[in-house]
């Protein structure tokens, strides 16, 4: 391995919340790596531990998260130690965060670009005119129009789009290593979504930053990060570069989501959509009783032997998964090869129009 | 079809539902006072039929009016214009108790089934309320009823003493489902059913609905921003620009040839499902520049013309109607004064 450290190295993260009614196992030993200027989509519906190790990153759990387990480092330093002196070194300098709402992410009542020229004057030596000056640069620059006249305007005074570009504004102002965005365009228009996500990617090519994409849709994540981790009940269950995700899905889960989504395109669509049957485990463990032992998807999956019962399988490299291992799953009986899913993905074999 | 005995030929059956220039306006209310600060029309004159059985798939963008919509077609939302008439009778010439009758035939199923059920209520209550209100079948027999009506969405009896937040959000829905289902509706209009639920959720809850409207003959009026999932479930599909219908057609049609730009964003727009050995995948297109104008005050003429790329001067005078090009499909209908020459 190479000497120097990964910009992010999230290892055997393990998140719970304690409560009254039992424990919270809400992150089980996620392990991942991110490189300076590289994204990676963290995939995975409401619970399955996305927004909480994101969270875990930036030192920011609610009450009465805890990391029991696992290290988070930041260019080979751990986070943990970090007092609040040190987290502002890191938050909004170091990793920059944007989340699903702006109307709640932003201040209300604070101009925007004061909202942005606070960044600045936080992480950066730019104060006054310099600093407005570059506020009305970066503002232009996510295309907000007439940027230089709007900067005293307030939040509400934008459509929810550009309050999300005013959002990405603020959070780039520091010139974050790592983006961390946490379903962004969830709560936008789907013309809407497809701008800020050309945004982001421009951006990410011109400032050679990081990011990690959090969403659910699957879909959407594939345009969007080079590689992918899915999360399923708080572990990851299938991580592998984008391309390579899509085309040949290895875990039953993963392999399941693609075939229930209905395509755009394609043959006329006719019958039944291949629904996941059941549902996400939940992640509450009772007191004075243990966690499931089996793999968390088994209840749930066509493919599940004695063994998956028995244990849960670690994530390790997929036969024929690549030389180097980036195709990993968590299964016991992995599907390797070209991807053709036995399992009747109603619009298989679709054509371009 | 045409009969033997004479010219005239066999009609498609009659509509179940019809709407005609319905408009519905909202009074906008701004400031701390919350003062009257002036009028949006929401639906600004749409008229749409709906077929015994079939599904009409109604898409659009936040702001385009497709939930209002939905709500005056059912006079939940009485109609500021317009008419709708139901098995050919117009709602608003019903009296208060065949308004209740054609109300049971009519039902709504919402996008937040959690807000939409009383979280003091059990399933069974909640499932039981249509059939007291309406006082259908005899009480003793409602029990029955109920459990039938579980059945019928996929929840086993034990769920009847269970509350909303102990049900998971699919379940909710289905017991949505279900209460809409009570009063054996013929027409009904779900908000975007799917779109609060997880996505190894919805294909559940989209198969649902589609084995009802198989068993129970059922029309649909399916609300939805998944472009995907309205091609599943749709026979036709709507799809609407602040307040107004922009194109209308054949599911097939219109998304194999849209004919209208905004239809071409929005299809464009849409993440798809990655297919192996494509490199067109996820949201790879170029986006249509500019955010919706504000509902309160549309552009003049065509909606869309502050947005599109191939505006003239004639789409800010004046606001295309829908029409069918020469050489669409039967029933594929445009509001665009250029659809011949960006075709």
């Amino acid at each position: 391995m190479s000497g120097t450290p990964p910009l992010l190295e999230v290892r055997d993260l393990t998140v719970r919340f304690p409560t009254r009614s039992g424990v919270v196992h809400a992150v089980d030993g996620v392990s991942f790596g991110l490189q300076a200027g590289e994204s990676l989509g963290l995939v995975g519906e409401s619970g399955a531990g996305k927004s909480v190790t994101a969270l875990a990153i930036l030192g920011l759990l609610p009450a009465p998260g805890r990391v029991v387990d696992g290290s988070v480092r930041l260019r080979g330093r751990d986070l943990a130690g970090l007092d609040a002196r040190g987290w502002r070194g890191v938050r909004g300098r170091e990793i920059a965060m944007v989340f699903q709402d702006p109307a709640t992410s932003l201040n209300p009542v604070l101009p925007v670009g004061r909202q942005v020229t606070e960044v600045l004057e936080a992480h950066t030596s730019l104060r006054g005119r310099v600093a407005r000056a570059e506020a009305e640069r970066l503002l232009a620059r996510v295309g907000i129009p007439d940027a230089g006249r709007r900067l005293d305007d307030h939040p509400h005074q934008f459509s929810g789009g550009q309050r999300q570009r005013i959002h990405l504004a603020a959070a780039l102002a520091g010139r974050p290593a790592l983006l961390i965005a946490d379903e962004p365009t969830t709560a936008l228009d789907v013309t809407v979504q497809a701008q800020i996500v050309a945004l982001v990617r421009e951006l990410r090519r011109e400032m050679g930053m990081a990011v990690l994409w959090i969403t659910h849709d699957l879909a959407l994540v594939a345009g969007v990060v080079d590689r992918v981790a899915v999360l399923y009940a708080g572990r990851i269950v299938e991580e592998a570069p984008a391309a390579a995700l899509f085309a040949r899905p290895a875990h039953p889960y993963t392999r399941a989501l693609l075939a229930s989504m209905p395509a755009l395109d394609g043959p006329e669509p006719s019958g039944r959509l291949a629904a996941i049957e059941g549902r996400p485990p939940d992640l509450l463990v009772p007191p004075e009783s243990d966690p499931p032992a089996h793999c968390a998807f088994a209840p749930r999956c066509p493919h599940a032997a004695d063994l998956c019962w028995v244990e849960a399988p670690p994530l390790q490299p997929v036969p024929g998964g690549g030389e180097d291992g980036a195709h990993r799953a968590a299964c016991w009986f992995p599907r390797s090869g070209d991807g053709a899913d036995p399992e009747g993905d109603a619009d298989a074999g679709e054509d371009p129009w | 079809m045409v009969s033997p005995d004479g010219p005239a030929p066999q009609r498609d059956p009659p509509p179940l539902l019809e709407a005609e220039g319905v408009e519905v306006e909202h009074v906008l209310r701004r400031g701390p006072l919350r003062r009257p600060a002036g009028v949006i029309r929401a639906v600004a004159g749409v008229s749409l039929t709906l077929a015994p059985g079939e599904t009409l798939g109604l898409v659009g963008e936040s702001g385009s009016g497709k939930s209002s919509l939905g709500r005056a077609l059912l006079h939940l939302e009485t109609p500021t214009a317009g008419e709708v008439r139901f098995r050919g009778r117009p709602l608003a010439a019903l009296d208060a108790g065949a308004l209740r009758r054609a109300r049971r035939e009519l039902q709504m199923v919402f996008q937040d089934p959690a807000a939409a059920l009383n979280p003091r209520h059990t399933v069974a209550r909640a499932v039981r309320e249509p059939l007291d209100v309406h006082g259908l079948g005899a009480p003793s027999g409602r029990p029955e009823r109920v459990r039938a009506l579980l059945q019928r969405v996929g929840l086993e009896p034990e769920y009847l003493g269970r509350y909303p937040h102990e049900l998971s959000g699919g379940q909710r829905q289905r017991v949505g489902i279900a209460r809409a289902l009570a009063t054996d509706p013929a027409l009904v209009v779900a908000d975007e059913p799917i779109s609060a639920l997880d996505v190894s959720i919805q294909a559940q809850i989209v198969n649902l609905l589609a084995d009802l409207r198989e068993s129970l003959g059922l029309t649909y009026l399916f609300i939805a921003h998944d472009l995907a999932m309205v091609r599943h479930l749709s026979d036709r599909v709507a799809v609407m620009l602040l307040g107004k219908l922009v194109e209308t057609g054949p599911r097939e049609a219109l998304f194999r040839t849209p004919l209208h730009p905004y239809t071409r964003a929005l299809l464009a727009a849409a993440p798809r499902r990655p297919v192996p050995d494509r490199a067109r995948s996820g949201v790879l297109v170029a986006a249509p520049t500019g955010d919706l104008p504000d509902p309160a005050d549309p552009p003049s003429g065509c909606r869309y013309r502050t947005r599109c790329p191939f505006a003239t001067e004639r789409c800010g005078l004046e606001a295309p109607e829908l029409r069918a090009p020469a050489g669409t499909a039967a029933g594929h209908r445009v509001a665009c004064h250029h659809a011949e020459e960006i075709g």
